[in-house]
């Protein structure tokens, strides 16, 4: 892979020489590939280098952003010029610039970004292993009927920040994942559902195997599923689903949301908005973490920060802008491509470890919810609201019984983070980035029959 | 389907356009694969009315000029085109195709009554495929070197494992298209000051809708698309797709309590859509009016009740209960629930829902497909009974049925599948007014932000940004936070009232599948449910 470092400053200098006040360059270089197996057949086959460079410019406390696909010398000229000029129509806004230059920096702590192996997987043994997850899947349970397709998915890449205060970052990751999805049919119903497995490390998935009968178990679990009453019932939420609830909560404790005032957390800094229990932390110097990196997208070094401690909002989480707004300090979360300009995005997001033990927090319900999926589009962060399609299984006297679905979940997310009674002790970023425990939320109102 | 940026059920924070961190953020909601749709502030917008039935007609009789477009943006020669098409052939795949595309995009990003930014951006590349059965080998390049476009026709030839080609591409034939989007001034190479003018007058109607509003977004999104294409059957064609979306939104506050609003309009249309359809202080208005609105929304009981659809934006119903689920690529894997259903009665007999990406200037419209075909008026549902899929080529072959034209893809990194294009119901006999009336209570639902379905089963849900209370036959408070769940099948037939009032949408509906997004319309008459599970906070006294 190339290595685009020089490219980046030298439009930097380019910039600066056209009379640019401040500028800053982000490169990223990718190469993938992605092959989807059904019922023991490749159905796809797809291989691929892509790349993008997008630069921004400040002049007179206005800013513009152009990008390209095209790194020819003649291309990149003139976007400068284009740059130059479509600035003119912005305004003057005095928040406007890079990050700090006290912030700038690459964490040198160990963080496990690349896997020399990946390169070394030839693409026979990739579909070799999403057949084997498939085959696994198929063999476990004579109720599976059908699949929707395992896909095995890896990509290299190189992602390089340059900008006019001087800084020069740039790092190399990769990551690979094998998914399975599979369709269980009985009594005529069918119902689909999968697993999956990813790293960064190839070494570190799962086995195909256990992938494949993994997503069997859980398709075959949905059988039977069925509406319940409509009622007000305790729920325990299941790891998938709290990493979700904890992306939410980031987002509305984005600076970005927060200036604009579209978060329900305005004006919540240092008050009670979750139960004591819970603590939410954002840290991207995690040695192995699925979201780690060495600086954020304008290049401020890596840290950890709390959002919420002991249920009490601590920090909100922000790019260099929205620091400036709010008169704080940037958080190392700004995140862009490079077709965008910065925002804030979180990195390895999770609620922390609690002292419950998940099965005892199921036996401890007598009649109500295990949440396994929330979905749709029904959260609306400037309020809190949530209404959200459901899928889980009924508990019943501290058992989980029949699997439901065709339910909603409502509530305000504020009360439903202050009504946690407990927090599980198995936290983990096998699931993705946002993580949290399994928690137990003592009321939520479910709509059903 | 959905508006905006969010590409799988990602939650509202994600933006497609974001990779901070380089693992699909997907993978998790890959799992539940529901296709979906949402509206939001970041998405190009469908537009229309009634008066585009007329368009079409006439806009079928307009042929389009021929673009120069592979010469002026891709430079690349017949001969090289059937060198790259033979590269893919040489494994043994029975099919190849060749995508070039060029594509300029501006967004100008405007709050606090001033540009914020601005951005232009130039995307350009090849995607290359290869075909055997209905095995895909795909590859795409940016760089347009003869060099790097020939490793991606090997890399895609690799599905194939022949020593030899069996067959031989076709010498290459341009065909004609119709221009379905007529412009009047191509929005992104316009002069950004007639825009900034369009969003200033916005800006200015919402602050003045009420001194409630606190704060005013708007956001003027464009892009054009020029393409060119070939393939191993011999055909050829160009295109150059317009679209173009200008959305506001508003925050609105009263005491402590805050709310959003968000409206959109726009379509592969240049900027005379602002003095022949809507201008943008009507849009700018609205999303005002929806802020306002929902402040003084109250909470919905949650459980099953009967349910009006209001006409237009309801149209996300036919998407996510019916329109994925019959994407003929699910069907011919026998995934979807309405698999090997053609010719039974899937629906209420008041029901005909239609595909057809022939609307002029509409947002789901093509000229041509991306594999060369005509886009079609599809029949899917007539009468209640289903009578067909929307087809791409392998699941035309695979099911051996006509090809509908419905081959789309989001762009040059992705190959196409089947792809609704604007899907709606016709009209019915009863009058709007009569359908509130004969409601003694449920709930009157008019517009939503995004909704996804699980095809495999048939449950569906939509979230609703505009609904009010119906009591005794009259529309009476406004509600919030509600979300409709149902079973698609199961839904359909309880429609037991369709209006006479079909309308397409004016919002930005783009519409998501297994990562690709592609920009649909809709349309629908105000319809009645006799019952879906409303989800809302409050439980029944």
């Amino acid at each position: 892979m190339q290595d685009y470092k020089n490219l980046a400053t030298e439009i930097v200098a380019e910039f600066k020489k056209q009379g640019a006040d401040a500028c800053d360059v982000y490169i990223t270089t990718n190469s993938q590939f992605n092959t989807t197996v059904r019922l023991g057949q490749v159905e796809r086959l797809q291989q691929s280098i892509s790349k993008g460079l997008g630069m921004r410019l400040f002049k007179n406390n206005a800013t513009a952003l152009t990008y390209t696909t095209d790194f020819t010398d003649r291309s990149v000229k003139s976007l400068v010029k284009e740059t130059l000029e479509i600035v003119k129509v912005s305004g003057a806004d005095k928040f406007n610039g890079l990050a700090p230059k006290e912030y700038l920096g690459t964490y040198e702590g160990r963080l496990m970004l690349f896997d020399d192996a990946l390169a070394r997987l030839a693409p026979e043994r990739k579909i070799e292993m999403a057949r084997e997850a498939e085959a696994a899947g198929r063999a476990f349970d004579k109720r599976i009927t059908n699949a929707r397709g395992t896909s095995w998915f890896d990509s290299t890449g190189q992602l390089t920040l340059a900008n006019s205060d001087g800084f020069v970052g740039q790092y190399p990751s990769t990551s690979a994942s094998l998914s399975v999805q599979l369709v269980a049919e009985e009594n005529d119903i069918k119902q689909t559902d999968g697993w999956y497995t990813f790293n960064r490390y190839v070494n570190k998935l799962d086995s195909a195997k256990s992938v494949g009968e993994e997503a069997a178990r859980r398709a075959i679990s949905k059988l039977g599923g069925k509406k319940v009453k409509s009622q007000s019932v305790p729920v325990v939420i299941d790891r998938l689903v709290a990493g979700q609830l904890v992306g939410w909560v980031f987002g509305a404790a984005s600076g970005r949301s927060i200036f604009r005032k579209s978060s329900f957390l305005v004006d919540q800094m240092g008050k009670d908005i979750a139960s004591q229990l819970v603590t939410i932390v954002d840290d991207a110097t995690m040695a192995d973490g699925p979201g780690s990196r060495p600086f954020d997208a304008e290049g401020v070094k890596s840290s950890q920060v709390t959002v919420v401690e002991n249920g009490i909002l601590k920090n909100y989480v922000c790019d260099s802008y929205s620091a400036r707004r709010l008169n704080l300090r940037p958080t190392g979360n700004a995140a862009r491509s490079y077709q965008s300009l910065p925002g804030v995005g979180s990195t390895n997001l999770y609620i922390k470890n609690g002292t419950s033990d998940p099965q005892a927090m199921i036996r401890s319900v007598k009649s109500g919810l295990y949440v396994t999926s929330l979905f749709g589009f029904g959260f609306n962060g400037v309020t809190g609201d949530v209404s959200q399609g459901a899928n889980g299984f009924w508990i019943e006297n501290g058992e989980l019984t029949y699997p439901v679905q065709e339910i909603t979940l409502a509530g305000n997310l504020t009360k439903l983070m202050k009504n946690i009674t407990a927090v599980g002790n198995d936290l983990s970023f096998k699931f993705g980035s946002s993580a949290g425990p399994t928690l137990l939320i003592s009321e939520a109102t479910i709509g059903g029959a | 389907m959905y508006s905006g940026a969010a590409c799988q059920a990602r939650g509202p924070y994600f933006l497609k356009t974001q990779t901070s961190n380089p693992f699909p953020e997907s993978e998790r909601s890959n799992m539940q694969r529901r296709e979906f749709m949402l509206k939001s502030s970041f998405a190009l917008a469908a537009m229309a009315t009634s008066d585009l039935w007329l368009s079409r007609i006439v806009a079928g009789e307009t042929p389009s000029t021929k673009l120069p477009i592979l010469d002026t943006y891709f430079q690349v020669s017949k001969a090289e085109m059937d060198r790259l098409l033979a590269a893919c052939l040489a494994r043994g795949a029975d099919f190849a195709d060749l995508f070039f595309e060029y594509t300029v995009s501006s967004i100008l990003s405007f709050e606090e009554d001033t540009v914020k930014s601005a951005r232009r951006g130039i995307v350009q590349g090849v995607g290359i495929r290869a075909i055997k059965g209905d095995q895909v080998g795909f590859a795409f390049s940016e760089d347009l070197t003869m060099e790097s476009m020939m490793q991606a026709a090997q890399a895609a030839a690799a599905i194939a494992n022949d020593k030899n080609a069996r067959i031989k591409a076709k010498a290459i034939g341009e065909i004609s298209t119709r221009n379905l989007y007529p412009i009047g001034e191509l929005a992104t190479t316009t002069d950004l000051n007639k825009k900034l003018a369009h969003i200033q007058q916005a800006n200015t109607a919402a602050k003045a809708y009420s001194p409630k509003i606190i704060r005013v977004t708007c956001s003027f999104t464009d892009e054009v698309k020029y393409l060119a294409y070939a393939n191993s059957d011999g055909v050829s064609w160009q295109d150059m797709q317009p679209l173009f979306l200008f959305g506001t939104t508003c925050i609105a506050e009263d005491g402590t309590q805050r709310q959003t609003g968000y409206d959109a309009g726009g379509g592969r249309i240049g900027l005379e859509y602002f003095a022949k359809k809507r201008d943008a202080a009507a849009v700018a208005k609205e999303a005002a009016r929806l802020a306002v609105l929902n402040l003084g929304a109250q909470e919905a009981e949650a459980g099953p009740q009967t349910v009006v659809l209001g006409n237009a934006d309801s149209g996300i119903l036919l998407h996510e209960a019916v329109g994925h689920g019959l994407e003929a690529d699910f069907n011919y894997k026998k995934l979807a629930n309405y698999s090997g259903r053609v010719g039974q009665k899937v629906a209420s007999e008041l029901c005909t829902i239609v595909d057809e990406g022939l609307f002029e200037n509409m947002r789901g419209t093509i000229n041509v497909d991306d594999e060369g075909n005509a886009p079609s008026q599809t029949v899917l549902i007539e009468n209640g009974t289903l009578r067909g899929y929307m087809n791409d080529r392998i699941s035309a072959k695979q099911l051996g049925v006509k090809n509908t034209g419905n081959g789309r893809r989001e762009s040059y990194n992705y190959a196409p599948m089947p792809r609704m294009t604007n899907t709606y119901m016709l009209a019915g006999k009863s009058d709007p007014e009569e359908i509130i009336k004969s409601v003694e209570r449920g709930i009157y639902a008019k517009r939503f932000s995004g909704g996804s379905v699980d095809i495999t089963k048939g449950d569906f849900n939509f979230a609703v940004t505009e609904s009010y209370l119906i009591e005794n036959g009259k529309i009476t408070a406004p509600l919030k936070g509600v979300t409709l769940i149902g079973n698609g099948p199961d839904v359909m037939t309880k429609v037991t009232m369709v209006g006479n009032d079909l309308k397409f949408t004016d919002g930005g509906w783009t519409c998501g599948k297994n990562g690709q997004s592609v920009p649909v319309g809709m349309g629908i008459p105000t319809v009645k449910v006799s019952e879906i599970t409303v989800g809302g906070t409050k439980t029944k006294a």
